[in-house]
Order: structure tokens, then C-alpha cells, then sequence
């Protein structure tokens, strides 16, 4: 047993809320003091590990690829131990819509297919399925009221791009 | 073993419970709560540590704070639909980092059974998940973990007549597991004395 009665609510809030991003110089010296972080200071706003330029001293050099600009096959280790996200950019996926599982697979086998996103395929699919749709509407129109060279009607869509655009 | 908890999260809850709201911790965002386990808050930008055995990160759901973390293992407590959907949001990022993605059920039993079994069917449905076989229960000793700043088995009433009760003993064998996942070796069982 810790303790028999909890500690009063704290309604002073938290000053770290308003702490810049990263590490205080403080808590910075004091991992430094334990050896538990590198005593480089680092810039506080950046989120990734800087690039490190390969050096002919630390390892023998195998080939061009090695000058740090070659893809990063899997999580690299630091001597520690410790693994580090892998510098290789990567686009995000991430997306805030759900759909069910079978459907889901379909979209992303045509995201990858077309090399685009699946926003681009979702407005593609819609605008085509709205094309047939419109030329089922009129054609059931003229053949109620035939009448020969008539224009297009207003509503009538735009052919879309068939190259994907990224975004 | 030399462990480090470091807190992304702007709010920095895991900064505040391991103090136990202590004020200096607020100040230099840095607490050392015993030898082995030192505490550290760092919004939003993951700090390179070195020669530590482990590092237990409370990450913000924001994806782009998260990918800049590359765990051994990702811990994700879900309950009922929206956490379900909301996990989708970065989960396809998660997945491919590659490392274990282990979903833990949270809060079971609340809003009833369905909501437990409608879980379980869509975790089912998703490729490349762990999910852990227990279920954390709807606790007030997990809930009230909080207010002692400690851990849930630590409370005074988590060992009710001399017997852990359910929430105390589920969160610490979900601590154990993901500790043996991680490759620690299974601390030995202490025997409990009953009366």
C-alpha cells in the first residue's frame, strides 16, 4: 500500500503545456549528466533525426550508395540498442473514412494500379458512374421525344482526364 | 533495468502521474523517480536516448508525432466504435512500420455485451493486428489510479482481503505480457497469503 488517500486536485495546471516542442535545456542537462542522451543540444523544432553524412573513419565504405542518400531497408540500430525510425520519406496514408473490408481491398488495389490516391479514385469512380447514368437518363428521354441533332444538355458532363492527378 | 518514460503528449499526463504532481517536475520537465526510472516530457518531438534498456513513450494520436517514433511495439487501448474507427485513421501507417501492433481491449463490459462482441468481430476482420486475449475491465481501481499517481495493483484497496481485485490483476498481467513480448524475462510469481 503506497498511500490511504489520494492527492488534492491540482487546478494550477501544467506549466509544460506552454513548453516549446522537444526537450527543455534542463531536462536535456540532466539526461546528459546520467549519459542517457547525446550532448549535442538539438534544434527544438525539428521531429525527424538529422541526416548523418557518412564518414570514411567509421565504417569501410562499399560503394557510392553508402553517402547516405541510398533507401533505408529496415529500422537501423543505434549503438545502444535502441531503434531509429527510418529516415526514408514515406507519404502518409492516412485517411478518415472506413469502409468495409472487401471494399477496402478493392480501392487500394486500384489506388496502387492507377499510382494515385484514393480520393482520386473514389471521384473517378463516382464521376463515370455519373457519365452512364446521364447518357441512360437522355437516351431514355429521346426515345420517348425523337427528335435528330439535338444538343448536348447543359447538365451533360465533361470528359474527365483519365491520367491520374496526385493530391 | 534502466528505463525511461518519455511524454509526447502536450498534456503530459505521463509527467504528472510518475511525479505525483510534483511541481519540480513541472518546472524542468525532467523527474527521476527511482534509479532505474527517470521520466522525461518532450511535446511533440521523440528525444534520441541512448543506453537505456527500455523506453515506454505516451505518443499523441496525431500520425505525423506518431511516425516519428519507431517502437519495437505499438500499444493501442481500444473501446467501442469510435476507437475502432479512430485507430484506422493511422493505422495503414502503423502497420507498415513493421513492428507489432497490439490491440488491447479497454473498458470491457462498458455499454454492454454488444459493444464488447461487435469489437471483437471487427478486430477479427483486420489484418496484421495482435490482439491481446483479455480484456482490460471497466475498473474503479484503474480509474482511480490516477488520482493515487501510482499503479492500479499499488492502491490501497486493489488487494481487497488479501485478493487482487479484477481491474488491479488484469492491468498488471497486461504489463507482464507486454513486457515477455518485448523480450523480458516473466517475473517470478509472488504467492499470496490468504487468511
Amino acid at each position: 500500500m503506497s498511500k490511504t488517500k489520494p492527492a488534492p486536485y491540482d487546478a494550477n495546471g501544467f506549466e509544460g503545456a506552454h513548453q516549446a516542442r522537444g526537450l527543455s535545456e534542463k531536462a536535456r542537462e540532466r539526461l546528459a549528466s546520467k549519459g542517457l542522451i547525446a550532448k549535442t543540444p538539438q534544434k527544438a523544432e525539428r521531429t525527424t533525426a538529422p541526416r548523418r553524412k557518412a564518414s570514411s573513419g567509421d565504417r569501410p565504405v562499399k560503394g557510392s550508395s553508402e553517402a547516405g542518400t541510398g533507401p533505408v531497408k529496415g529500422p537501423s540500430e543505434t549503438a545502444a540498442g535502441l531503434p531509429r525510425r527510418s529516415r526514408k520519406a514515406r507519404s502518409l496514408r492516412a485517411r478518415h473514412f472506413r469502409l468495409p473490408i472487401e471494399i477496402d481491398d478493392k480501392l487500394q488495389d486500384l489506388t496502387e494500379t492507377y499510382d494515385s490516391t484514393m480520393v482520386w479514385v473514389i471521384c473517378k469512380l463516382i464521376h463515370e458512374d455519373w457519365v452512364r447514368t446521364r447518357r441512360a437518363m437522355r437516351r431514355s428521354t429521346s426515345e420517348d421525344q425523337p427528335s435528330e441533332g439535338q444538343p448536348a444538355a447543359p447538365g451533360d458532363p465533361p470528359d474527365l482526364s483519365s491520367t491520374p492527378t496526385k493530391g | 533495468m534502466p528505463t525511461i518514460g518519455a511524454g509526447l503528449d502536450r498534456q503530459g499526463d505521463l509527467l504528472k502521474w510518475m511525479s505525483q504532481g510534483d511541481a519540480v517536475a513541472k518546472e524542468d520537465a525532467f523527474f527521476e523517480r527511482s534509479e532505474f526510472l527517470s521520466i522525461v516530457y518532450s511535446p511533440m518531438v521523440m528525444p534520441e536516448l541512448r543506453g537505456v534498456d527500455l523506453v515506454v513513450i505516451d505518443c499523441p494520436v496525431e500520425v505525423e508525432i506518431a511516425l516519428t517514433v519507431n517502437p519495437s511495439m505499438w500499444i493501442i487501448p481500444v473501446h467501442g466504435r469510435l476507437g475502432f474507427e479512430n485507430m484506422h485513421n493511422v493505422l495503414s501507417d502503423i502497420l507498415a512500420t513493421k513492428s507489432t501492433v497490439l490491440v488491447i481491449k479497454n473498458n470491457g463490459g462498458r455499454g454492454g455485451v454488444m459493444v464488447d462482441r461487435n469489437l471483437d468481430a471487427a478486430l477479427k476482420a483486420v489484418k496484421g493486428l495482435t490482439v491481446y486475449a483479455d480484456t482490460l475491465p471497466e475498473s474503479d481501481t484503474i480509474c482511480r489510479s490516477a488520482d493515487f499517481a501510482d499503479a492500479a495493483w499499488n492502491l490501497p484497496y486493489a488487494n481487497r482481503k488479501m485478493v487482487t481485485t479484477k481491474g488491479a490483476s488484469a492491468i498488471k498481467n497486461m504489463c507482464t505480457h507486454v513486457l515477455t513480448q518485448c523480450g523480458f524475462r516473466k517475473p517470478p510469481a509472488v504467492p499470496q497469503k490468504r487468511k
